[in-house]
Parts: C-alpha cells; structure tokens; sequence
C-alpha cells in the first residue's frame, strides 16, 4: 500500500523521530510505514490523517 | 500476543542482576583460564593442580550457590526479555515474534545438525535457555536498529 506520509511528514518539517513522539509510536513504526513495509492500525492511520490535516484515502492509497 | 509483563526500567535492573550474577558464578572458571594460560598450559580442568583456584565458590559457600547464581543469571536475562520497550507498538510486536521465530529456527536447526553429525550430542536445558535469550536479544536489538 503506497502513502504519503514521508512527503508530509518532510512537509511539516519533522524527523521520523519527531513525528513518532507526536504520534505516540515508535520511529521504526514510521520508517517501515514510510517504506511501505508495515500496513499501520486504522487507529493509526486515522491519527496520522488527523494529524497532517488530510483524509485517510490520500494519505494511504490502496489503488495498487 | 503480549508478554512483555515488565516495566521499562525492569531492563536496566535485569541487567545489573544479569552482570553481579554471571559475574560471581564464572569468577573461578576465568581465573582458572588465566591462569592456565599465563603457565602456557592447556587448560584441563579435570587436573587438580587447578582445583585450589575456587576463591569465589569457597567465599560464596559451595558450588550450589555457583549453579543458583547462573540460573539467575538467565532468569536475568529472561527477565530483560520480557520486559517492555519505551515505546510499544504493533511494529515492534512484529518484530519482537520476527526475533522470537528466527531464534527458534536457529537453535532448532543447529541442534539438529549437531545432533546428526554426534549422535551423543545434545543441547542441555541451561544450554537452549541461554542460546535462545541470547539469540532473541541479539536478533531483536539488529531488526530494531536497521529498521
């Protein structure tokens, strides 16, 4: 599943590490999203959604 | 699956238990070695010139104490195993059964192996214990660093 999580993460201006503490998971948790190695939890998609202002649909793209 | 039934700080405490123990229980076995290997000699430990170098086990009371203070030492270590990380997660889960199943694997197949090329050899239940700790720990500590 393809995202754009390490586009709006660089967007804001946040280190993986950064963003993980506002999220409340861990950096490698961010790293294997961002490298499309982890599917994350609905509540966590819905929280990073939330969090970069935008809908889950953009943020993860299920199309492929 | 959640075992990790252990606060964070558990790790820290395990650890200096782990250290005090292995320390104390393996003391004559080192300075037996040492020993030995400033004398130039193979080290022999059935030959009792090297029977007198228990300083550690006569302080301590006995060899008891000594096979105590080695299951504490992987009681220790199993401890700092299940013990929780600072940040948990479905990730870290995910490695954390990743570790557990390669440890597995490895002790399996090499017990195997082992035992195919010497039949008389087997792993002892000290020796799967601590292999498989160790193992989990190293494997877990690599999968979560490079991740």
């Amino acid at each position: 599943m393809k995202n754009l999580v390490k586009l709006e993460r660089t967007r804001l201006d946040l280190t993986q590490s950064q963003l993980a503490e506002k999220l409340g998971v861990s950096r490698q948790s961010i790293h294997a999203i961002e490298r499309n190695k982890f599917n994350p939890s609905v509540t966590l998609a819905i929280k990073m959604a939330k969090f970069f202002n935008v809908t889950v649909e953009y943020l993860f793209d299920i199309s492929n | 699956m959640h075992i990790q039934i252990f606060p964070n700080w558990f790790k820290k405490l395990s650890l200096i238990v782990f250290l005090f123990a292995s320390f104390l229980a393996g003391a004559d076995d080192f300075l037996r070695g040492y020993s030995a290997g400033y004398n130039g000699s193979p080290v022999n430990y059935t030959e009792s010139k090297f029977e007198d170098s228990k300083v550690v086990t006569n302080m301590l009371g006995g060899k008891n104490i000594i096979h105590l203070l080695e299951i504490l030492a992987v009681l220790a270590l199993i401890s700092y195993m299940l013990s929780k990380e600072k940040v948990e997660d479905d990730y870290i889960n995910i490695l954390r059964l990743e570790s557990y199943q390669l440890s597995f694997l490895v002790i399996s197949v090499t017990a195997l192996l082992f035992h195919t090329l010497h039949q008389e050899f087997f792993y002892g239940v000290y020796d799967s214990v601590s292999l498989f700790v160790w193992l989990y720990l190293i494997i877990f500590y690599f999968k979560k660093r490079l991740a």
